[in-house]
This record gives structure tokens, C-alpha cells and sequence, in this order.
């Protein structure tokens, strides 16, 4: 492997789309399912600790991923 | 009653929700799990391989988050599919609310007067040893009109209860009185 960091500079804007696209689908995904949270369920409490853990779960793996991204680039 | 998505009558009380047993849920999340870290693991595997380029590493670390916020959405679906499936028991029908997908439900609902008999279904070694299983309500008329309860807790419970509120009910109809009912239900919870 001779791939340094930087030599992926030229695919900068795929990546940034890519990570773009993943905040836009899972945040409309959030939408979607606090929706349903709120909506349906019998306790307040279960969709509020629903909604949080899937939105702190988003959170840390799109950090992760801006993060990796800043490295290749 | 906005959580169960059917109208309750003002003179309608429920007397028992029953939800899908917890192994259902643990079993659907850790095949998610797992998917959404093999991307780790393969990486792992392959590490002599590929060597110790920090590129690679940041490679895999960026492609395997997305492959496991995919997963993690999946698991959020799994547990809204969980939590929103439900039968309720109230003193006059039991009702199924399925979750068919996202603003889809699904509302069946079983009177009480047209129950007939209950039947208990243990499939395999694992419901056996946890005690769940499905329960068959079956109706009056056409089997297609049975209410199957897909892997609840505690069946034979579950089917007692459902059978005791059908005789109090055909005995009854107009019982306004419901102690008994209500002391059931403590028993039961």
C-alpha cells in the first residue's frame, strides 16, 4: 500500500456528500420514528429515551465518521 | 387513547396489554449488531494484510460508521416494531395493533362473545425453556378470523385470562361490576 494521507483529496466531494447524505437520511429517519414515538406509544418516558439514544447513536458514529474523514483527507 | 390507535368506549376498560416476549427483540438486535460491526471485524482479520497505514485505518473507520448508523437505524426500526406491536385485552374483545411499517398500522379486533377456544403453540427449545410461544384465539366462523398472538410471555397465561374474560362475558354481557375483572388483572400483572 503506498496511499498516504491526503492522496484521497481528489474524492473530497464524494466524501462530503456521502457523510451529508447519511446526517440528511438518518436525521429525516429520526423524524420519522419520533413521529411514531410520539405518536403511538403508551409512555412518554420510552419515546423520549427512544428518541435520545438514537439521536445520541447518530451523533457519535457521524462524529466518527467526520472525523475519519478529516484523517483521509 | 392516542397510543393504541382505536377507539376505546368511555365505558370500555382495558384489563391487560400484552407485547412481544424480550428474546424476540435481543434476537433481532444482535443479528443487527453483528452486521453493523463486521465491517470491524473483517477489517480486523485482514489488519496484517493491509498493514498499519493510518489511511486505510481511516478508510475503514469512515465506510464501517456508515455501514453501522445503517445498522443502528435498523435497530431503531426493530424496537419501534417491538414496542408498537400489541395486543390489548380489555373486558369486551382483544384487540391486535401491528406495526405493519413506518405509518402503516394495523388494527384487528376479536369480540369477546365470539371467542370459541384458545390454543397454545411452543415452537421451538428456546420459547419452551423461556416461556413464550403463540397463542391462537380462535373465533366463531371462518378460521382466518382467529387473532394469533406471535411470540408473547407467559401463553398459557395469557390464555387463561383471555378464556375467563370470554365466560365472565357470556355469562354476563352487561356486567357493569368489574372487581373481579380488576382483581384479575392485578393477579395477572
Amino acid at each position: 500500500m503506498d496511499a498516504s494521507v491526503g492522496s484521497f483529496a481528489a474524492f473530497a466531494p464524494l466524501f462530503w456528500i456521502l457523510l451529508a447524505l447519511a446526517v440528511l437520511v438518518s436525521a429525516i429517519f429520526g423524524l420519522i420514528l419520533s413521529y411514531h414515538w410520539i405518536r403511538f406509544a403508551a409512555s412518554p418516558l420510552v419515546a423520549f429515551f427512544s428518541i435520545v439514544t438514537y439521536a445520541i447513536g447518530c451523533v457519535v458514529l457521524v462524529a466518527i465518521m467526520l472525523f475519519s474523514l478529516i484523517t483521509i483527507l | 387513547m392516542s397510543h393504541t390507535t382505536f377507539n376505546i368506549h368511555p365505558d370500555e376498560r382495558i384489563l391487560a396489554k400484552v407485547r412481544k416476549h424480550w428474546f424476540v427483540l435481543v434476537e433481532n438486535l444482535f443479528g443487527l449488531t453483528l452486521a453493523g460491526i463486521l465491517p470491524f471485524i473483517v477489517a480486523g482479520f485482514l489488519a496484517g494484510a493491509l498493514g498499519t497505514n493510518p489511511l486505510i485505518g481511516a478508510l475503514v473507520l469512515f465506510f464501517g460508521s456508515l455501514w453501522l448508523l445503517i445498522a443502528w437505524m435498523m435497530m431503531a426500526v426493530a424496537w419501534t416494531n417491538h414496542y408498537l406491536d400489541m395486543w390489548v385485552i380489555t373486558e369486551r374483545r382483544v384487540v391486535y395493533v401491528e406495526q405493519v411499517r413506518f405509518f402503516v398500522r394495523e388494527v384487528t379486533t376479536l369480540p369477546l362473545e365470539r371467542i370459541q377456544d384458545a390454543t397454545v403453540r411452543y415452537g421451538n427449545f428456546i420459547e419452551t425453556v423461556l416461556d413464550f410461544g403463540t397463542l391462537r384465539v380462535q373465533s366463531a366462523g371462518a378460521s382466518e378470523n382467529d387473532v394469533l398472538m406471535h411470540d408473547i410471555p407467559r401463553p398459557e397465561e395469557v390464555k387463561r385470562f383471555v378464556l375467563t374474560q370470554a365466560d365472565r362475558f357470556a355469562k354476563n354481557p352487561n356486567d357493569s361490576d368489574f372487581k373481579d375483572i380488576m382483581s384479575q388483572r392485578n393477579q395477572h400483572e
